[in-house]
């Protein structure tokens, strides 16, 4: 066995410490030694279940007990999907974001990035408000532009995280609070500016 | 489960992975640059959970570097820095030397938690008792669910209807 091309190919199980692929058959849990590199580690094995679907054929159930799922013509239908209304088999049945949906109307959904739980790629507004304020900070009195990019990409990590359906939101809420005192602060330093030059 | 719970973390010069732990999978959060690319090991896929220790060798590199940077400085300062000043740098010298022995002597756990197709690592520095705090979490998140579907699976006894 060849080590992996890289660790982020991962393939099955592998040792821990030189990321070799590991015969399922022999790993057990408990204390455990790589065959390739000698390494210990401790281990606990998952023999996870396969998948079941039963799904029932139209012969079994009778002309007039079932409709037949449009992607299998054989498979009873057991539903409709939510989004185009399709006979669906238990085979053809997705059910994710409270939403039953066929595998075609999944791959547009996800595709359009409307369903959070196969979303997949985001940005890190959290990160970029927190160092747009830092930038802000650095550029002082010149720092309503950064701050005020700053309240945007708080409110965007606020946005994100409602659809997504994660929970603390702290930092977000931090960083629009910090903008808006960042921005006033600003704002406030050229107005006092302007009104002491026009008083002169 | 409400939301998702951080578990650990996993930083490289090039990216941070956090770990999360959900209703129904371990999600990680692949952070490069404002970029989170997220995958997911779903507990009924997990089918090796380990944990090793580990030598981690960046944060003693740079300890030790640092104490040898302050040692030197001191070296440099000795007979000058008297009182306040003097005292000071010897403290620190003293913290980061005794961090890279601590470092050196106790070292880190990592976990992996590896899927049928993708995999999970978190790195404890210094925290072996959340290591297997986590480590057993793991363990019984996935045990959990797939005990559950074994049980969902397994065939009803005869005369029990559905």
């Amino acid at each position: 066995m060849s080590p992996r091309a890289s660790r982020s190919d991962f393939g099955g199980p592998c040792c821990p410490r030189c990321w070799r692929d590991l015969d399922p058959e022999r790993v057990l849990s408990g204390a455990q030694s790589c065959p390739h590199c000698g390494g210990v580690f401790e281990a606990t094995r998952f023999d996870p279940p396969p998948p079941r679907v039963d799904v029932r054929a139209v012969e079994e159930a009778g002309p007039d007990g079932a409709a037949s799922c449009a992607a299998h013509r054989g498979n009873v239908a057991v539903g409709n999907c939510t989004r185009c209304g399709v006979f669906m088999c238990d085979l053809c049945r997705i059910e994710t974001d409270a939403k039953v949906l066929c595998p075609a109307c999944f791959d547009r959904l996800s595709a359009e990035g409307a369903l959070p739980s196969a979303r997949t790629t985001f940005r890190d507004f959290g990160r970029m408000g927190a160092t747009l304020l830092l930038v802000g900070l650095v550029f002082s009195v010149l720092a309503a532009p950064f701050t005020l990019g700053a309240v945007y990409a708080g409110v965007k990590e606020l946005r994100q995280r409602k659809t997504l359906g994660e929970g603390s939101a702290v930092r977000a809420w931090i960083v629009i609070v910090l903008g808006v005192l960042g921005t006033l602060g600003s704002v406030a330093f050229w107005v006092m500016v302007a009104v002491a030059g026009g008083a002169k | 489960m409400k939301g998702r719970e951080k578990l650990g973390r996993r930083v490289a010069f090039s990216h941070r992975r956090y770990v999360y732990a959900t209703r129904d999978c371990f999600e990680i959060d692949e952070i490069e640059g404002y970029d989170v690319t997220r995958k997911r090991v779903f507990y009924d896929d997990v089918v090796l959970v380990t944990r090793h220790r580990m030598v981690p060798w960046a944060p003693i590199v740079l300890s030790g570097l640092l104490s040898l940077v302050g040692g030197l400085t001191a070296f440099g300062l000795r007979g000058e820095a008297h009182g306040v000043a003097g005292f000071t740098v010897f403290v620190l010298i003293l913290a980061l030397v005794t961090l890279t022995v601590l470092l050196v002597a106790v070292g880190g756990d990592a976990i992996t938690i590896q899927g049928k197709r993708t995999q999970a690592r978190m790195d404890f520095v210094l925290r072996r008792g959340r290591a297997i705090e986590v480590y057993r979490r793991a363990c019984r998140l996935a045990r959990e669910r797939q005990q559950r579907i074994a049980r969902q699976a397994a065939p009803r006894p005869s005369g029990v209807r559905a």
